[in-house]
């Protein structure tokens, strides 16, 4: 049985919305086809981009000489050069993705077609490798403004997983050996092994990272109350606890700990993170994020 | 402060125990519900100190133990009907109405019920329970449960007889404390009189509960017996009293007979009726029991049978022809006999003799059986008044005389009257001159055969003299002479012991009516109330707690 229903992922609105969406890399492999991703390198492309001075071994190709004629002086023209990014998607459908109403998996599900259309739509190669317990291909890397739709046609076919591993996730990635790419983490990090397990896997990964945080208020503060016996709906493990003000102050302690430690892991390591509300719709959240020039991994 | 129900050792090992208890559930293992959750993973950090294999766990919650503590102290001592041992400010008397009336409809069970709401109402500590059958006597005294009244209201069964409402308030009345305020209820339908409502202090406020609205019922109220108007000597008219619209039916004899006169107020009147000791009974046919009979015996009334000394014929042989009770006999077959002192006629009959001053020191004197065993003063003063001699000009007749009058009462086999001839004998004797002497003569007869005048009117509470009575259920009343007193509904309590005798209603059984008193539930809250509000309100105080995620 699919998880979410083909309608929730196969949204022309979502689709709409991506072709609003620009997402860009700072840095790209010179490899791979032409395409619309703009790179910093400058070099052969279509669009002027900036002079610089002449030096042995440039191309007499590139020399202007409109302004040597003006200046006395060899200047070549720089040309911004256009290059693939391959993007790879990671959401995450473990058990705990589809217990809620609405399941935070339908936000994340949402973003993952959201960002692969907007990929695609920019001529960009995608692949889309979910994961629970391990990591699954759904859709090896290829671009084609095509593949849109039935990319969120075969997410909304997926069957939620078991529990959540992402170390294990990140090493099968690792062990694809893919082209560089952008790698986009899809998940909420309630990962049993603890959040240093993960951000450890990630800082062994050697493509650029975007962390895509599945949340809602309730992470932060849960409003139980009483002696409750909390069943943990991947692994069936059960913490029994009696909940005091002292408690939930520790809870929020605790995840205030997990918050910081993911913060400071993206700004040491440069790696984008965007911490979507499940409770919200997904489209204007990333819409405020992705806005043409607006974010780059 | 003190407990109704249990003792103050009782009291301590109950709070003990409910704190022992409760420190116990605390030690017990928490009963956690269930809930599943996306990840356990930060709870693992805060839950360290839960294992849920453990039997108990390590006391914690301080304040929650105190709060249960102190509401399972607060309802144990709801349940052991801890009180004030101030004095009560006010008193109760409850006054069941136990007499005839009860039996009226679903009366009886009604007033228990009734009685019952009543105790329950006010302070069993300061209530006073009393059941008023023929005499009133205490159900309860303060201090008594609940139980106990049930105990003793459950074998109590209402009794033949006037109710004695009146008397237990002025008993009661005659030792109450007067600084303290009294609160009577009486409970039923007996009636109270304006004079003893007049007597009731200010500090006493009576109520009344279970005064019904349906109106009282047919019944009959009283029964007079008396000379016939007709002057005929052995006749007699009877009245009798009703309630209702409906005549009375007088069975006599095998036959019915219905009134002959009937008078405002349900008076009906037989005239002429033969008192030759005949038994009737009469019948209210739409009244109902035990108000719709009643049974007796007509009296006897046969003329008195006087021997007369010839030589006193001259004084009262005019008077006895006159008198239409009685018949001079000239042989020994008489019932009395008039004779002088020395004369020796009819010997050992009753008699009424002339004596020659000299041979009787003092001018009357009495002679009679029941002298001894009574006050003699009181005694003399009765018989005066029954021979009429207190209506005699005592002043004319020892003038006329020259000498003092003297009266001397004395213990003899028979009733006997001994007078001076002297004041007979006088010219001009303002005795025998008098007007009242036929009525003299007449009394002193009627007393020597000791047929005292008849009381014409049986009713509810009033005496009635001797009397052959026939009871409501076909008992006979042998003899004469007892003083039997019908009271209600047909049982008599004499000295004899209870006799089934008579069947009237009270002459009026509309009581007075009375407002009800105010109950404890209209705003009287005693200090139980007020706990068990306390702990209510620490429970829902509780509840708030733990739905604000204050309390575990």
């Amino acid at each position: 049985m699919s998880i979410l229903a083909r309608s929730e992922l196969v949204d022309p609105q979502l689709f709409d919305a991506a072709r609003r969406l620009h997402l860009s890399a700072r840095r790209v492999a010179p490899q791979g086809r032409f395409a619309d991703q703009r790179s910093r390198d400058r070099g052969m492309g279509l669009e002027f981009e900036d002079h610089r001075p002449y030096t042995p071994g440039d191309d007499l190709r590139a020399v202007d000489w409109h302004l040597e004629r003006r200046l006395g002086r060899l200047f070549v023209r720089l040309f911004e050069q256009q290059e693939d990014l391959p993007l790879y998607l990671l959401p995450d459908v473990s058990r705990s993705q589809f217990l809620e109403d609405p399941p935070r998996g339908r936000a994340g599900l949402r973003a993952t077609v959201l960002l692969a259309a907007a990929s695609l739509f920019q001529h960009d190669t995608v692949g889309v490798f979910p994961f629970a317990e391990d990591l699954s291909i759904l859709a090896r890397p290829a671009s084609g403004r095509n593949r849109a739709v039935a990319l969120a046609s075969r997410l909304a076919a997926l069957e939620a997983g078991g529990a959540t591993d992402i170390p294990k996730a990140i090493a099968r990635l690792s062990a694809l050996r893919l082209r560089r790419g952008l790698v986009v983490l899809v998940s909420d990090l309630f990962d049993p092994q603890g959040i240093k397990a993960v951000t450890e896997a990630l800082g062994r990964l050697r493509h650029r990272l975007l962390v895509v945080q599945l949340t809602r208020p309730v992470d932060a503060d849960p409003g139980l109350a009483g002696d409750l016996r909390l069943v943990d709906c991947e692994s069936g493990a059960m913490e029994d606890v009696s909940i005091t003000p002292a408690v939930q102050e520790r809870y929020r302690q605790a995840y205030g700990a997990f918050e910081t430690h993911i913060t400071d892991f993206c700004h040491e390591r440069g790696i984008g993170r965007i911490r979507l509300d499940c409770d919200q719709d997904v489209v204007p959240q990333l819409a405020r994020v992705f806005h043409p020039g607006g974010f780059e991994a | 402060m003190s407990l109704a129900q249990f003792s103050p050792f009782a009291l301590i090992s109950g709070l003990l125990a409910l704190a022992a208890g409760l420190y116990a559930l605390q030690r017990l293992r928490v009963r956690h519900s269930r809930v599943q959750v996306v990840t356990t993973l930060f709870w693992k950090q805060v839950a360290q100190d839960t294992h849920a294999r453990e039997l108990t766990q390590r006391f914690r919650h301080l304040w929650a133990y105190l709060l249960l503590l102190l509401v399972s102290a607060l309802l144990w001592f709801v349940v052991g009907g801890l009180r004030s041992d101030s004095q009560p400010e006010q008193g109760r008397l409850l006054l069941l109405d136990r007499s005839a009336g009860a039996l009226v409809g679903d009366h009886w069970p009604a007033w228990k019920r009734l009685l019952r709401e009543q105790f329950l109402a006010g302070d069993s500590d300061a209530t006073t329970v009393m059941v008023c059958g023929a005499a009133p006597r205490p159900l309860t005294v303060p201090g008594d449960s609940v139980v106990m009244l049930d105990e003793r209201l459950g074998i109590l069964e209402p009794e033949l007889s006037a109710p004695s409402v009146e008397q237990a308030l002025l008993s009661v009345l005659r030792t109450k404390n007067n600084l303290r305020p009294l609160e009577v209820v009486i409970v039923g339908q007996a009636p109270l009189s304006q004079r003893v409502f007049d007597l009731l202090p200010e500090e006493v406020q009576l109520f009344r509960v279970g005064l019904s609205s349906a109106g009282t019922p047919t019944a009959l109220l009283s029964l007079g017996v008396s000379p016939a108007i007709s002057g005929v000597w052995e006749r007699v008219d009877m009245s009798v009293g009703v309630r209702g619209n409906q005549a009375p039916i007088l069975q006599m004899a095998g036959s019915e007979i219905e009134p002959d006169e009937t008078a405002a107020g349900g008076r009906y009147f037989f005239r002429d009726l033969p008192a030759g000791g005949a038994e009737f009974e009469l019948q209210l046919p739409n009244a109902k029991p035990p108000f719709d009979r009643a049974r007796g015996r007509l009296p006897q009334r046969q003329p008195l049978a006087v021997l007369l000394d010839p030589a006193l014929e001259p004084i009262f042989g005019a008077v006895l022809a006159a008198h239409p009770g009685v018949r001079i006999v000239t042989d020994g077959a008489a019932d009395l006999v008039i004779r002088r002192g020395t004369s020796s006629l009819g010997a050992d009959l009753p008699a009424l003799e002339l004596i020659a001053s000299g041979q009787q020191p003092q001018a009357i004197s009495v002679g009679d059986p029941g002298a001894e065993s009574e006050s003699g003063e009181l005694a003399l003063r009765a018989v005066l008044g029954e021979l009429g001699l207190d209506q005699l000009d005592g002043t004319g007749l020892a003038t006329s005389l020259g000498r003092t009058l003297e009266v001397t009462y004395n213990s003899e086999p028979v009733r006997r009257l001994g007078i001076w001839l002297d004041l007979f004998e006088i010219e001009g004797s303002p005795l025998q001159s008098s007007r009242s002497f036929p009525v003299f003569v007449g009394r002193v007869l009627a007393w020597l055969a000791d047929s005292p005048d008849w009381v014409h009117t049986w009713s509810a509470g009033i005496p009635v003299p001797g009397l052959n009575w026939i009871g409501a259920g076909s008992q006979t009343l042998a003899g004469a002479g007892e003083d039997l007193a019908p009271l209600v509904a047909g049982q008599i309590l004499s000295a004899n012991g209870p006799r089934q005798v008579a069947v009237f209603a009270p002459q009026d059984l509309t009581p007075a009516v009375l407002p009800a008193p105010k109950h404890a539930g209209d705003g009287d809250w005693n200090l139980g109330t007020w706990i068990l509000l306390a702990a209510l309100a620490l429970l829902l105080l509780e509840g708030r707690l733990v739905r604000l995620g204050r309390m575990p």
